[in-house]
């Protein structure tokens, strides 16, 4: 295969691909929803001066630490049966909203303990520092756009899936590595863009907080 | 990310999960009859294969398309309903089944006693096929006796692999896909693919494999059924399933899928027409069922192929079992349980590489950071942003499957854990590199100029701990991803024994608790380590 002939194909499946990257962004968004929500939730738990909601709110926190996303996902698959009986109501659940329960589990880890601190500063009347909040959110759904990516092995049709596809249909010897590193591209063009945004906004609320360091780089450690 | 939870709550949370979990999975939703089901939903579902040509796999257009599509078509036809055809794995088919995702599996699925467990079989069977390895070129194997101690290829969930394991000895690595054990054949991961004989036969002739070759004597001769939910056994489903089939097996239908979709003639379909075809005295088929609608002994296939191994049953997994229906089978089965203990020993042993190699390497690269070594440091810059922020699993199929093919032509193979403990450490490191170039630039801004020694290195570590504990705990969480190259950890440990033995809710269960215990002795490990680090 030459390297034209590589673009082409590319070039051809990339409607396809791109399709998969939608996908890869819903589930993220969808997981950050559900585990914003419980996370806030959570996060008011330990807020609180009730013993049993202050324990119980800790308790639940730091087992959404522990849990790992990616065997989640397997967990999440096996355990759920796809017609779920809820009070005599037939809810359909479809593969990918397993796939976003499971990094939104990760997700409301992270949210508690984040939301925690912020809850703190708004009580202190620090709204700046509470909107911190903001762009370590945003470093987060980009970690978990990354951790989309494994939501290919329960069968969501997401980018790498797709690529999978695409692999098997062109069926050529020595494609695989191109595809693989064309999908790659797409996701750190995507990442790239998303920090530069999240940086300017982190600028921004430093410049008003009542000096409190600025938050380093070294958020994004890795997928849960 | 990097608060760190308490290590006795965390405890308390494992058990919590556990319970709920298991009271979760106890509730199964009981249907009364699959073909009014099927009739009032207006489409029969039915699961096949799509890698697996000529019997069921996807066209240029992406349709599916093969022989056993062309059999869950006409049950459709015949019961007046449109097919809806949903891809299917051998992982996966019977549970999908089971959970009443789809109504029948047409899906290249051999029929054996432990199956049988689980799905009813529907008699008689659609075909009949056997065990071979696609050898690689110059291999020397003339035997099945030379394969032992040698490592095949296959596909996971797949029961070949299994009994090559416990009767020929012979050591065998699971991938998920068709594809995927091509490409570790290619690559030298293997000495054999091990799969059924016709698809093999398939493959050689799609023109791709020159100088690979299928030899051996056809092995494990077994034949394929249709399979339908257990409670379906003796119902309406299973009658009109079967008289379709024992009349296809009269008429030529399957013989005639065979030649349409060009597949070598089956010994197995000749045999079984002759069978079906056979007329007693009072020129009736021998082969009708009887009053009870049951067929003749003779007409059926009583020595079945099972894949299990000898069973030591301990007391207490059987008593488990039978009060409570959970099954333990790796308390019980020698083969499950030396399975689980691999992948309890690999993942471990994973997670440790990985732990000390990304601090290490997340030193040195931080290290060489922090001390702006020309054309190096922004070269290590640029490559953990790209390591950062791109997905480790793309960057495992990478180094695997793409790197894979160049590595053999040197004349080395890659081995599926260096690959993953590689691929992880550098993903984690890339990550610590960044948290230790930043505490050392704190450290030196704050005490002068660091020298790269014991003391010097000891400050900066202490101020960017928790970021370093907080990358390596992800790590550990992630080792499951080398699941995907088919290395046999504890998650492809799990999925292989629920694909057997049934036993989702057990198995998924006890997978969970080996992490959060794997993960708290992680965390455990780095508050010892952190006395020492922070200590004056």
């Amino acid at each position: 295969m030459t390297a034209a002939e590589i673009a082409k194909i590319l070039a051809e499946w990339t409607p396809y691909l791109l399709t998969g990257f939608g996908w890869n962004i819903a589930v993220s968004l969808t997981a950050m929803a559900i585990g914003t929500v419980v996370g806030l939730l959570l996060a008011v738990m330990r807020d609180s001066s009730v013993r049993g909601a202050k324990s119980g709110g800790n308790v639940l926190t730091a087992a959404m630490h522990v849990a790992p996303t990616f065997v989640m996902l397997f967990y999440l698959t096996y355990m759920i049966p796809e017609q779920l009986e809820i009070f005599g109501l037939h809810v359909h659940v479809p593969v990918w909203l397993k796939a976003s329960l499971a990094f939104g589990i990760a997700v409301a880890g992270f949210v508690s303990d984040n939301a925690l601190v912020s809850i703190r500063h708004l009580s202190k009347g620090h709204i700046h520092e509470a909107l911190l909040f903001l762009p370590s959110w945003t470093n987060y759904f980009l970690i978990i756009v990354m951790a989309s990516s494994t939501a290919s092995v329960i069968g969501v049709p997401e980018m790498v899936y797709r690529a999978r596809t695409v692999i098997g249909a062109v069926d050529q010897i020595g494609f695989l590595f191109w595809a693989y590193l064309y999908v790659m591209i797409w996701f750190l063009v995507f990442s790239i863009l998303l920090t530069m945004i999240m940086h300017l906004l982190r600028n921004r609320l430093t410049q008003r907080t009542h000096g409190l360091p600025r938050q380093d780089e070294t958020d994004l450690g890795g997928i849960p | 990310m990097t608060v760190v939870p308490v290590a006795n709550s965390l405890l308390r949370a494992a058990v919590t999960f556990v319970l709920v979990a298991i009271s979760v999975f106890a509730a199964t939703p009981t249907v009364a009859d699959d073909l009014d089901k099927i009739v009032e939903r207006g489409r029969l579902v039915v699961g096949v294969k799509e890698d697996y040509a000529p019997f069921g796999f996807r066209n240029s257009e992406g349709t599916l398309i093969g022989y056993d599509i062309d059999i869950a078509r006409a049950f459709a036809e015949t019961i007046g309903v449109p097919a809806e055809l949903v891809p299917v794995t051998s992982a996966n088919r019977l549970q999908k089944l089971r959970r009443g995702e789809i109504d029948v599996v047409v899906a290249t699925m051999g029929d054996t006693r432990s199956r049988r467990e689980l799905v009813h079989m529907v008699e008689p069977h659609y075909y009949g096929d056997g065990a071979n390895v696609l050898l690689a070129p110059g291999s020397g194997i003339s035997d099945w006796a030379d394969l032992r101690g040698k490592t095949l290829c296959t596909i996971r969930g797949a029961l070949w692999g299994r009994l090559a394991e416990e009767r020929l000895l012979i050591d065998t690595i699971g991938f998920n896909t068709t594809r995927g054990t091509s490409l570790a054949l290619r690559a030298g991961h293997c000495a054999g693919w091990l799969y059924d004989e016709v698809n093999l036969l398939n493959e050689l002739r799609s023109g791709e494999w020159e100088g690979y070759e299928v030899t051996l004597p056809t092995r494990f001769i077994l034949p394929w059924a249709v399979a339908i939910r257990k409670e379906e056994a003796g119902g309406r489903l299973d009658r009109l399933l079967g008289d379709l089939l024992a009349g296809w097996h009269r008429d030529g239908f399957l013989q005639g899928l065979e030649r349409r979709w060009d597949l070598p003639p089956s010994p197995y379909l000749k045999r079984a027409r002759e069978r079906w075809t056979e007329r007693d005295d009072t020129e009736q088929h021998v082969c009708r069922r009887d009053d009870a609608g049951r067929w003749p002994l003779s007409c059926r296939e009583t020595s079945l192929v099972t894949s299990e191994g000898r069973r030591d049953l301990s007391d207490m997994a059987l008593l488990l079992l039978e009060t409570t229906g959970l099954d333990v089978s790796v308390l019980y089965d020698p083969t499950d349980r030396s399975i689980f203990l691999v992948g309890l020993g690999l993942t471990a042993a994973l997670s440790v590489v990985t732990v000390v190699l990304s601090i290490v390497l997340g030193v040195v690269f931080g290290w060489l950071m922090h001390r702006r070594v020309p054309v190096v440091a922004p070269l290590l810059r640029i490559g953990c942003a790209v390591l950062r922020m791109t997905p480790p699993l793309l960057q495992l199929y990478i180094v695997f499957l793409g790197l894979g093919g160049v590595v053999l032509a040197l004349g080395f193979t890659l081995d599926a854990f260096t690959v993953a403990a590689c691929v992880l450490s550098l993903y984690a490191a890339a990550a610590n590199a960044v948290a230790f170039c930043h505490a050392s630039d704190v450290a030196a801004k704050r005490n002068g100029a660091l020298r790269f020694r014991m003391s010097d290195i000891r400050a900066a570590l202490a101020l960017c701990f928790a970021a370093l504990m907080g990358n390596c705990v992800n790590i550990v969480k992630a080792t499951g991803m080398a699941s995907t190259l088919a290395l046999p950890e504890l998650v492809s440990a799990s999925t292989s024994i629920i694909a057997e033995k049934g036993n989702d809710g057990i198995m998924m269960n006890l997978l969970l608790l080996a992490y959060f215990v794997l993960v708290i002795l992680v965390i455990q490990a780095f508050r010892l380590l952190e006395r020492r680090v922070t200590a004056p």
